[in-house]
């Protein structure tokens, strides 16, 4: 059940941004078994005697039923993330085979993910890109920014050419905290500057995911023919059988992400594939696995 | 479906141009919006052909536009109700009455018809029958051949035969077997030569899945007239030829009865021409008198033989048992026939000499214990002088004496070569089945003979017949009876039992006095009738192989085996007139008549030939068969064709447009 509301094709048919990202990650969260006012934001730390003054309602009332001693209980303050969204909006994220355009998912992707991220009291910032940035709020916390957040995914539109890497590098180059980039982009772009770019980002220490949202149909090649091929950036044509190329395509596009995966991981970043056809769940673990393991980095 | 020029149909070979088109000709590509075209590569134009057929609804409709097109060129023409080329057999009938005003060309012009309505590879063969079947075209598919057949067609003076007509169809067809096999019979049908009430005689013949056709051709006459009935009596005041004329006017029907006088020294007259011929017989041209529309049947032929004074001789002791039932029986035909016809006399013994039994028309003797050679001998000396002897067979018979007497020469004029007395214990004997065609039997009616079978004896003995003597009724078993024989100019009859009453029923039973009236009556009538029809067997009284010479009066002399006049009469005998018969035992004259059934002028309603045929003449029917020959004459198919060509390419030309809009 959760599974299928988390689909992209039933998200689509929500309509508002906010009551989707909001499906998604309620229903991912239950998913997981606990909930999320739970040890996410605040964790215990230790013990320490009473001193006149504590609040009274931070006393351990069991240890002092134990040893008839009155302890408090202290927390460690947990240390906010600061989540920068990089969501490539370039003509080629118009791609739309099916129910669910390549935009629309990335939209749901991005959405998702600051609704979680605002949810556990992190920052949450968001660029929109293709060649230039079309779209970009302020880096804060707090429900009324997530609003704005969704306000300009809703806003965006996927047009013109794209050029990861500088865009990548000119946001990063304006960080003034280590943040966690998640860039989510189809990387129709050369790959070295992409692949160096994320490296640098990197190496200045900051936490990268990278999700590269691609159709089925684009992956396979499924349309069988001959057919005029547009490109959805440059508007090139080509006429091609698909029966003819089609082998060699995947071949090449594979070998393509497996070079992402490789030189990303190399890199210390994370590298993910996403079908526009599959869950968000998938992303959001992976968010949120990759969240912690900066959050135990930075203790 | 057949073609009128059917050259055209070259052009299919114009269907693999769509087809090449699909195949060959590169299609224009659709447009297809695609992310990146980093990893795209353009195929070459040369590999961008389909490798299947694109489009496949386009391409069936504009080959099926093409090859309705091109067939509709061809100017097809159908048949609807023979897909396979028909073979048919045009039975003409050529009997006597296609004579009549215009029929013989009515009958020609509905051939031509039916030859001109034949496809291209068509066959059919034509028949002209009357009393006997001539193939005037084998089968053949030139119309060329067939129309000159046609011309070779006249009808004959015979009986139309349609039994015989439609087995040699058959015949004919037999060896067809591809596709339908139709028999077209055209014909006047007349009424009167159609059966009667009943099942149909010629439809209970397998037609063996042939069709049959009728197309009835000519108009009633108007008037008619023609003799029958013919009979010649002997009176005090002389003897003469007494006939009915038959007048018919449409539908009304009157006789009057003629007689000519034979009391002149013959020569012709307006309305008799006869004669006495060398062996005694009279010849004799008899003329129906009144006016009408068909003259093939106003003359009638006669030759005869001036009956004798009806005189039996029952020989045999008055207190033999067999005596009273012989003379009961013969007394009853001389009742019968009135004394001025038949007398009867009596007499204990055999004289010695025949002279003295010649004044008798018929003797009667019963055969007991051995035989007395003097006595045969009177009695062969009798009989072929001219007598009519007639045995029958007492119980007490020196059978092995008789036997060895018809063994030797002296006995060879006995109609039988052995007797057998037949074994009684399992079951009495009992008649069967008779000759009633005989002449001995001919006075006979249905009724005698279903009584004479339900006779039962106790003493009877089975005749095996000389070779040349003729069984006229037979035991159950199927053994002979009752022979016949001639000896010399007379005959011989045998009855293998007797009347008396240690026999068995016979001489008490109602069938016995008939008869002996139907055996006295044969012995003083002409040896041969009247007159025979055309068509009619000639039982010449010879061995089948005996050879006979037939000389018409215009001196026209044929030969023909004995055997040959009885199978196929109408061969030697197709025109009425008079033929001289000679052969090593005899000479004599022979009359031959149209039949009389085809000068009945009525012709039979479309419901009696259906009843006969069992043909189908109903109107829908009639109506389809003329709209299928409409058709096939006026070849308009082509104008469908080609109006369905068009529709397809209307069709075509919408979904082509169809698929531009989508892939545009």
């Amino acid at each position: 059940m959760i599974e299928r509301l988390l689909s992209p094709t039933v998200l689509a048919s929500l309509g508002r941004l906010d009551l989707v990202a909001r499906t998604v990650v309620e229903g991912f969260l239950v998913g997981l078994h606990h909930s999320p006012y739970h040890g996410l934001s605040h964790e215990f730390a230790e013990h320490r005697p009473y001193f006149p003054g504590d609040e009274f309602r931070r006393v351990d009332w069991r240890v002092f039923g134990r040893t008839d001693r009155l302890f408090v209980k202290e927390f460690d303050e947990e240390t906010n993330v600061t989540v920068r969204l990089l969501f490539d909006v370039s003509g080629s994220l118009s791609f739309a085979p099916g129910d669910v355009s390549k935009i629309e998912f990335g939209r749901f992707l991005v959405a998702a993910l600051a609704y979680l991220a605002i949810r556990q009291n992190d920052r949450v910032g968001l660029v929109c890109f293709n060649d230039d940035v079309r779209e970009r709020t302020r880096t804060r916390g707090g429900r009324r920014h997530l609003h704005s957040v969704l306000g300009a995914l809703e806003r965006v539109q996927a047009d013109g050419r794209t050029n990861v890497g500088s865009n990548v590098l000119r946001e990063a180059s304006q960080w003034k905290s280590r943040s966690m980039a998640i860039l989510v982009s189809d990387l129709y772009d050369e790959p070295d500057p992409i692949v160096d770019a994320v490296a640098r980002v990197r190496r200045v220490g900051h936490d990268v995911i990278v999700f590269q949202l691609r159709d089925r149909a684009e992956r396979l090649l499924e349309r069988r023919g001959t057919f005029e091929f547009q490109d959805l950036e440059t508007g090139e044509r080509l006429i091609a059988d698909t029966d003819r190329i089609r082998k060699l395509y995947i071949k090449q596009t594979r070998e393509q992400c497996e070079n992402f995966r490789r030189e990303f991981e190399r890199a210390g970043a994370e590298y993910v594939e996403l079908d526009t056809a599959e869950p968000l769940d998938k992303a959001l673990s992976i968010f949120l696995r990759r969240r912690k393991a900066r959050r135990l980095r930075g203790r | 479906m057949r073609f009128l020029t059917p050259f055209a149909l070259a052009g299919l070979a114009l269907i693999a141009l769509p087809v090449a088109i699909h195949l060959l000709v590169r299609r224009r590509a659709p447009r297809l919006d695609f992310p990146s075209l980093k990893f795209l590569r353009e195929t070459p134009t040369f590999r961008l052909r389909p490798r299947r057929i694109q489009q496949p609804l386009l391409l069936a409709l504009r080959v099926a536009a093409m090859a309705i097109l091109v067939v509709g060129l061809a100017n097809p023409l159908f048949t609807f109700y023979s897909k396979k080329p028909r073979t048919r057999v045009i039975l003409i009938d050529a009997s006597l009455s296609m004579k009549a005003s215009g029929r013989t060309e009515a009958a020609r012009e509905q051939a031509r018809i039916l030859i001109n309505t034949l496809g291209a590879g068509e066959r059919a063969a034509i028949i002209a029958f009357g009393s006997g079947s001539i193939v005037l075209s084998a089968m053949t598919s030139s119309n060329v051949e067939l129309i000159d057949a046609i011309g070779r067609y006249q009808p004959g003076n015979g009986a139309a035969n349609y039994h015989e007509g439609l087995q040699t169809a058959i015949t004919l067809l037999r060896h067809e077997t591809d596709g339908e096999t139709l028999i077209d019979l055209v014909s006047d049908f007349q009424l009167s030569g159609l059966p009667g009430e009943g099942p149909s005689q010629y439809f209970s013949q397998s037609l063996e899945g042939t069709k049959l056709m009728t197309h009835p051709v000519g108009n009633i006459l108007e008037r008619n007239s023609y003799l029958i009935d013919e009979v010649v009596k002997s009176s005090q005041s002389g003897n003469e030829i007494q006939a009915s004329e038959f007048v018919v006017a449409g539908s009304e029907r009157s006789a009057t009865h003629r007689t000519w006088k034979l009391d002149s020294t013959g020569g012709p007259k307006s309305d008799i021409d006869w004669r006495t011929e060398s062996n005694g017989q009279i010849t004799a041209r008899i003329q129906a008198q009144t006016p009408d529309d068909f003259d093939a049947d106003d003359v009638k032929f006669l030759a005869f033989e001036l009956a004798r004074n009806g005189r039996a001789l029952m020989i045999g002791q008055e207190s033999n048992d067999e005596a009273p039932y012989l003379r009961a029986a013969l007394e009853s035909s001389v009742n019968e026939l009135g004394e001025d016809r038949l007398t009867l006399d009596r007499v204990d013994t055999m004289p010695d000499v025949s002279s003295e039994l010649e004044p008798f028309s018929l003797v009667v003797i019963t055969l007991h214990g051995k035989p007395n050679a003097n006595e045969l001998q009177t009695v062969k000396d009798y009989v072929t002088a001219g007598g009519n002897m007639w045995f029958c067979v007492s119980g007490d018979i020196d059978m092995a004496a008789w036997n060895q007497f018809a063994a030797n020469d002296e006995g060879d004029f006995l109609p039988f070569v052995r007797l057998e007395r037949k074994d009684d214990r399992i079951q009495a004997p009992g008649f069967g089945t008779a000759d009633t065609g005989a002449p001995a039997l001919r006075f006979m009616n249905r009724n005698v003979l279903t009584a004479l079978r339900s006779v039962r004896m106790r003493q009877a003995f089975t005749v095996v017949p000389r070779d040349d003597a003729q069984t006229l009724i037979r035991w159950y078993d199927n053994t002979s009876a009752f022979v016949a024989a001639s000896t010399g100019k007379g005959r011989i009859l045998l009855l293998a039992t007797s009347p008396a009453q240690a026999s068995g029923e016979l001489g008490t039973s109602e069938a016995f006095p008939a008869l002996a009236s139907s055996i006295a009556r044969f012995s003083t009538a002409p040896n041969e009738p009247l007159a025979h029809e055309i068509g009619q067997p000639i039982f010449p009284g010879l061995e089948p192989n005996a050879v006979v010479r037939i000389i018409n009066r215009k001196g026209k002399e044929s030969i023909a085996n004995a055997r040959d006049l009885v199978v196929s009469p109408a061969t030697y005998f197709n025109d009425p007139g008079l033929y001289r018969l000679e052969s090593d035992r005899f000479t004599k004259y022979l009359a031959v008549n149209t039949p009389s059934a085809e000068s009945e002028s009525a012709l039979a309603p479309a419901a009696e030939i259906e009843r006969v045929f069992k043909v189908s003449t109903s109107l829908p029917e009639r109506r389809r068969k003329i709209g299928n020959d409409l058709a096939e004459r006026n070849g308009n198919a082509w104008r469908y064709f080609l109006l369905a060509a068009f529709v397809l390419l209307i069709a075509e030309m919408y979904f082509a447009i169809r698929h531009r809009e989508k892939y545009s």
